[in-house]
């Protein structure tokens, strides 16, 4: 065989791999029993005339009785595609738990949003202190319900207990002694001291 | 076992010891000249029906679609081979071979379509599920034969899962379980030619899979 003839094959070679594939899935589909009597017919006639069909049909009914052999004996008795999902298991399952971290601090963020603006209302109105107090303890309660962890759990189910307490509403003697400072400043006996007052004492 | 060496313009096959040379026009020779006798010949198909047995069946398997018409359709093909060894040409043996085997199983496939008794059988083993359990049994018998080995199957497991699930889910639904295409379509709410697509796709990325071309190369045996 010349060089011209090997280069003529080579091309033919390259352009019937179309072909191939083709014949590799009639093939297939012929084991499989796919196609119609006609189509049978046809293919059978053309297994006489080519045998590389003949392989081809050989090569599908070795893989078929692989892949069958092969689902039959999968080590559980879950399908491939049940394994396949178990495999990719812990990626699935990490987002879940992740998006409850992110509820829970979401939630926490809203209850310091919360315990900032009762702060602020404090300063500037002194009142409601205490249905603040108790607007606080009931967003944590809220809080504590969503919260996993065990630990959390039980500090802040202390917090709760000792806001929801009878010593809780009982004011401390600072603030009552801030309080009587505050009202006798108001009432002119004590002149107020204001921070320009103090500009000499340092 | 024949052993075969090609030199240029010839084919050498050693027989029994003795070494035949088949030039381009068929003429086969031994060392001292002289042609063949039938026996010689004879001998020639009986080891290569021996050495091609386990192909041969398989794919007789894969025509009729039966373990026991496979292998009474290889008992008459070995019959008819040796039978008509005369006009075997070495280069193309394996070819004749599975032509004879072709043959042999058309044959059986029109017997089989004469007879009406069969058929009210094969009607039976469908309404009853045997010819489901017919099909496993058909793979173990390819099992057994070493066709597909253990480390074949493992290989494929591994192939498989490599897949796209779609993929192994159509593979497996039709291969295992014996599903047709449109019952998968139906299942999985996907057009047909979308189910036909994933099952080529698939089957294709299976053969080209590294560690399954040893295994379908070797079927492609000269």
């Amino acid at each position: 065989m010349n060089n011209n003839e090997m280069n003529m094959r080579q091309d033919r070679t390259s352009a019937s791999q179309p072909e191939i594939d083709d014949a590799q899935w009639s093939a297939m589909q012929y084991v499989l029993g796919e196609l119609s009597d006609e189509q049978t017919e046809l293919f059978e006639s053309a297994m006489a005339d080519d045998v590389t069909l003949c392989e081809a049909v050989l090569a599908a009914t070795q893989l078929t009785c692989g892949i069958a052999l092969a689902c039959k004996t999968q080590p559980s008795t879950q399908p491939v595609i049940a394994s396949v999902t178990m495999i990719a298991a812990p990626v699935a399952f990490r987002r879940p738990t992740f998006a409850r971290f992110g509820v829970f601090a979401a939630s926490a963020a809203m209850v310091l949003a919360v315990l900032a603006v009762g702060t602020l209302q404090t300063r500037q109105g002194g009142g409601d202190l205490l249905a603040i107090e108790d607007a606080t303890a009931d967003a944590l309660a809220l809080l504590l319900h969503d919260a996993e962890s065990n630990d959390m759990n039980t500090e802040l189910e202390e917090l709760v207990a000792s806001d929801d307490s009878v010593s809780s509403l009982v004011a401390p003697e600072w603030l009552l002694t801030a309080v009587d400072l505050d009202a006798a400043a108001a009432s002119e006996d004590h002149p107020a001291i204001g921070p320009n007052d103090e500009a000499g004492v340092y | 076992m024949p052993n075969f060496r090609a030199s240029y313009g010839h084919t050498q096959l050693l027989v029994g010891g003795n070494l035949l040379t088949q030039d381009d026009e068929n003429r086969c020779e031994d060392e001292s000249g002289l042609q063949q006798t039938p026996d010689v010949m004879r001998s020639m198909v009986e080891d290569s029906c021996v050495q091609w047995e386990s192909d041969l069946k398989v794919f007789l398997l894969g025509v009729l679609k039966n373990r026991d018409l496979a292998e009474d359709a290889f008992q008459k093909m070995v019959i008819r081979a040796i039978e008509s060894a005369q006009t075997a040409r070495v280069a193309t043996l394996r070819g004749w071979l599975f032509r004879i085997a072709l043959n042999e199983a058309r044959q059986f496939i029109r017997e089989q379509k004469r007879d009406t008794n069969h058929r009210a059988k094969i009607a039976e083993q469908v309404a009853s599920g045997h010819l489901e359990g017919q099909a496993r049994s058909n793979t173990r018998w390819a099992l057994s034969y070493g066709v597909v080995n253990e480390e074949t199957i493992q290989a494929i497991q591994r192939s498989l899962v490599r897949l796209p699930v779609e993929q192994q889910e159509v593979i497996r639904r039709r291969i295992y379980g014996d599903q047709t295409f449109a019952e998968i379509a139906e299942h999985m709410q996907q057009p047909l030619g979308t189910v036909l697509t994933w099952m080529r796709r698939g089957l294709l990325r299976l053969k080209e899979d590294s560690q399954l071309r040893a295994f379908v190369d070797d079927s492609y045996r000269p």
